[in-house]
């Protein structure tokens, strides 16, 4: 990257290329050297978006510090839970369930399609396809149902939990999950027929915004940017966590390294993480539920009346339930199987806290400030296979219930470091797509 | 000298202590509901039970004496499993009350839950309903059904109050804490009652419901109502000023000292906080307006600036001060008044009459820093003499410099003429020129020397309310507009000085003092 002069030399011109600017999503400020309508220099200015990520989560609980972490990258937040989740349970030696792993993988892959989703709708829309951009955010929007219906939120789930989840999976959300991912398909299909080989589309991406393999691994490139230039490194892969050796994808590359090769890498991926999803669909451990003495499966209501016989009935009482009408799959039977089973991590279900002394003890140990999860003393790394990249939560824990200093490795900033090479000799239309390739998210990149 | 081990950790004790008291000294810790050190052994609870090679079944570690070559083990799979069942035990009544408890995050049911119980709840029966919200006394009241029956505070007013109010009623799972018939759990300590209750089962009616433990900080000091000097923990909170009604310091507790209060401290000076955050601070200088007041009125006071206010102090204090201070002027304050007015003007120290003394901690003298002010060379004054005293020092001077809350009409009457200067917190009304605000003791640094001489240190937990300053940095700035020696406004250096000057004092600094206090050179 060339500095940038105080003053253009002879028969060059500045130009400032946002932050207001709608390709810039309002928080990125390029300067740019021109020659003509050529880049010759470029600075990129972030920090827009800044917020104090790190610091904040040193002041919070362990707890606490999991709705900041669906603010970093906002269109794939379930991966930002996971990661840091993880490295909390690092820290604990803590194991979840079987099926809360393939739980989370699950969520995870649902997150990296709305991500490139949403990467390949806007940068597609940046250069005019606004119907593929339509499309696209269509698809990613019976995604988003998926995620409410497990969480709660669109957007900001906030589902998954140190040592566990928030819930079990709704009832029925199988498949409904089936149901989406056809969608989906049928979305991605019409995209590459609309735009993989549209003739404006390939010129203004083929050849463009190109990186070379090594130029990318000094820049800290990961993720669909850095496969892209023909490096297969994928944190699902190189390191898998969670049940991603038990699963079978690949891990799409391309050859050159441009935006077209972004495009499409992304493309397959999603495909990959559709693979994904359908193996976990057929290989997660089902969930409890609730027999009678018979072994025949029950209705919650016929669960309600065997309860109320006098006395009730033991094998009734500890029988498992598969649905309650309120507590939407945090009841004690449902959600015992996607929490680790350490009462100092996991909060009890909510039928202890208001049925039983203990619980309710359990409950506050975990919320009262000074108290909450303590995990010993030490300091872990942690990586997960973000939408962009490698995305890693650095953690010391100095045994008290806040992160003594939490580190946040963002796949963004280094993409955004490599900018000003990917821009350099193009001209000033090109850094749309190029930019729109990088999928820079504000969130996780000024933290 | 038995020495025994415990969790393979080797220690030699004197003999007569037991296992509990030989771990507390390896800094193991032993959980523990009905041992207390300050009271005498019960052995009830049954939560310290420990694993003793060669003995048949587990023991308590409260009541087994340590003998030589015992090999103890305090968390082996059989200690884990009897901790589990006591708690189990201890929690089947328990109501669910944490919401609404005011010892929910200083209860060792929940402490000890998470850290020894964690075991899956198996009770579905209904829970045994005592009565709730019972007052025993002005300053205490008790819920029996958190009560787990330590008898800890049975105990304390059995063997520390001596006053003996509460005992077991009932027999059985009906068993209760309660009053002796006609007794009210009325006396100088029964608040200490609450600290020590492992559970929520008393609670303090000054504290409750004000603000949840958790929010609250705490900052270790010392007591100003009396010369014993007990050493307390100050328990505040600014940043939900919604709690408590916008009360900073929500409580004071005993902070153990074995050479001045042990585990224990009295309700005087327990409740005796309020005035920090009371309407009568004062919040801003005030000075005497120089119009001449009606015939028969008093002279109107105006709120002024501290620019003005130090100004016009020091124009007075200028013409030979005498000094009288009084109140909860720490040693550095003490020190740096006597070097502002000079060594050759008249310093008194006003104490209250004396009031008398009780068995325990209460000295009867209602001053923190007496023996201070006497090595300081300050000439005490108290009661009725103190009246005749003042007059006779303000006779030669040609200003007062009254610093302190004892600012009694009588004091007034004595310096009648001559120019007063006040430095103080809490201000009513009376005559004098210039009035200052000070700090109160929880809003600086510095030292008392109690009763016997200790020099002992309290810390700032809360700025000053208002515009109020320490009493040293009035000093300090007082010093710089009269031109005298410079008065260092930080109580370490202060104290440092007066260390170097004054002999009872030599050698000691602020870090080395600590928070056990040392006994001055006397």
């Amino acid at each position: 990257m060339k500095p940038i002069p105080q003053e253009p030399p002879r028969d060059h011109m500045f130009l400032n290329m946002g932050p207001s600017h709608p390709a810039m999503h309002g928080i990125i400020k390029i300067q740019l050297e021109l020659d003509g309508e050529t880049i010759v220099g470029s600075q990129v200015e972030i920090g827009y978006l800044h917020r104090g990520f790190e610091k904040t989560c040193e002041n919070r609980t362990y707890t606490q510090v999991i709705p900041y972490t669906d603010r970093l990258n906002y269109v794939s937040p379930l991966i930002n839970e996971v990661g840091f989740c993880l490295a909390v349970e690092k820290l604990f030696g803590l194991n979840v369930t079987r099926r809360c792993q393939y739980i989370r993988v699950l969520m995870s892959e649902i997150s990296r399609i709305t991500d490139h989703l949403t990467c390949i709708g806007a940068s597609a829309m940046e250069l005019g396809a606004v119907s593929a951009f339509l499309y696209l955010i269509k698809a990613r929007e019976t995604l988003y149902d998926l995620i409410e219906e497990v969480s709660g939120a669109r957007v900001m789930p906030n589902y998954i939990r140190v040592g566990g989840l928030k819930s079990d999976l709704p009832e029925g959300f199988e498949e409904r999950t089936r149901l989406a991912m056809g969608e989906v398909r049928s979305v991605l299909d019409e995209t590459h027929r609309l735009l993989t080989r549209n003739r404006i589309f390939v010129d203004r991406l083929s050849g463009l915004g190109v990186i070379s393999a090594e130029d990318a691994v000094s820049h800290g490139f990961t993720g669909p940017c850095l496969r892209s230039t023909g490096i297969g490194y994928d944190v699902r892969q190189a390191e898998p966590y969670l049940v991603y050796d038990r699963l079978d994808f690949d891990v799409p590359v391309g050859e050159t390294g441009d935006n077209y090769d972004r495009y499409l890498v992304r493309m397959e991926e999603m495909k990959q993480s559709l693979r994904i999803i359908e193996q976990c669909l057929a290989q997660m451990p089902q969930g409890p539920y609730q027999v009678d003495l018979d072994g025949r499966e029950m209705t919650p209501s016929e669960v309600i009346e065997g309860m109320k016989a006098k006395p009730p009935l033991q094998p009734i009482r500890q029988a498992r339930i598969r649905l309650s009408p309120d507590l939407e799959g945090t009841e004690k039977r449902s959600v015992q199987d996607v929490v680790a089973d350490d009462k100092t991590v996991v909060f009890p279900p909510k039928e202890d806290t208001y049925g039983n002394i203990e619980g309710l003890m359990q409950h506050f140990k975990l919320v009262m400030y000074g108290h909450g999860i303590r995990p010993p003393r030490g300091e872990v790394y942690q990586a997960v296979e973000g939408g962009n990249g490698e995305l890693g939560f650095y953690l010391v824990s100095d045994g008290t219930d806040l992160p003594y200093r939490l580190r946040c490795r963002g796949p963004c900033f280094h993409l955004m470091s490599g900018l000003s090479t990917m821009i350099e000799g193009e001209t000033v239309a090109d850094v749309v797509p190029t930019f729109g390739s990088i999928n820079m998210i504000g969130g996780e990149l000024d933290r | 000298m038995p020495t025994l081990k415990i969790n393979g950790q080797e220690i030699t004790v004197e003999s007569g202590l037991t296992v509990i008291q030989a771990a507390d000294r390896l800094g193991v810790r032993i959980p523990r509901y009905c041992y207390h050190p300050g009271l005498s052994i019960e052995g009830n609870c049954r939560i310290c039970t420990v694993e003793i090679e060669k003995m048949p079944k587990l023991t308590t570690a409260c009541t087994t004496p340590a003998a030589d070559g015992m090999v103890v083990w305090t968390d082996s799979p059989p200690v884990d499993k009897a901790r589990k069942g006591v708690l189990e035990f201890l929690l089947l009544s328990h109501p669910l009350d944490c919401p609404v408890c005011d010892a929910a995050g200083e209860c060792d049911l929940q402490n000890y839950y998470m850290a020894y119980g964690a075991y899956q709840s198996r009770f579905a029966e209904s829970k045994l309903k005592k009565r709730k919200v019972v007052d025993i006394g002005p300053t205490v009241l008790l819920d029996n059904e958190r009560c787990i029956l330590c008898t800890r505070c049975v105990r304390f007013t059995n063997e520390v109050s001596r006053s003996g109010e509460l005992g077991l009623l009932n027999r059985g799972v009906e068993t209760e804490i309660g009053l002796f018939p006609g007794k009210k759990l009325d006396n100088l300590y029964s608040g200490c009652v609450v600290d020590i209750c492992p559970v929520g089962a008393l609670t303090d009616k000054d504290f409750r419901f004000q603000v949840r433990p958790w929010y609250l900080k705490s900052t270790p000091s010392i007591c100003p109502h009396c010369s014993r000097g007990c050493n307390i923990v100050v328990d505040w909170q600014t940043e939900r000023p919604h709690h408590g009604g916008g009360k900073r310091v929500f409580r004071l507790r005993p902070r153990h000292n074995q050479d001045v209060n042990r585990w224990w401290m009295c309700d005087i000076g327990r409740y005796g906080y309020h005035f920090v955050d009371s309407a009568h601070r004062l919040r801003e200088p005030l000075m005497a307006s120089e119009e001449e007041p009606e015939e028969g009125e008093e002279v109107p006071m105006i709120p002024t600036d501290w620019e003005r206010a130090l100004a016009k102090a020091a124009d007075l204090l200028a013409a030979k001060p005498a000094l009288v201070v009084s109140g909860d002027a720490s040693n550095e304050e003490l020190w740096a008044f006597r070097k502002l007015v000079g060594e050759e003007a008249h310093a008194l120290y006003y104490l209250p009459p004396p009031e008398p003394p009780d068995h325990l901690l209460f000295t009867g003298e209602r001053s923190p820093n007496r023996k201070g002010a006497e090595l300081m060379g300050y000439q005490i004054v108290l009661g009725k003499g103190a009246e005749t005293a003042i007059r006779e020092a303000a006779g030669e001077a040609g200003a007062l410099l009254v610093v302190g809350s004892a600012f009694s009409d009588s004091l007034q009457r004595a310096g009648s003429s001559i120019p007063i200067v006040v430095i103080t917190p809490l201000w009513k009304a009376g005559r004098a020129r210039v009035v200052l605000p000070s700090a109160v003791w929880v809003e600086k640094d510095g030292t008392f020397t109690n009763l016997d001489g200790r020099v002992q240190r309290f810390r700032k937990a809360l700025q000053p309310l208002g515009t109020a300053r320490p009493g040293l940095a009035i000093a300090s700035s007082l010093a710089e507009k009269m031109g005298r020696s410079p008065i260092s406004a930080e109580a370490g250096h202060a104290f440092a000085s007066l260390a170097a000057e004054v002999p009872a004092f030599s050698g000691m600094t602020l870090e080395a003092i600590g928070d056990g206090g040392w006994p001055a050179k006397l």
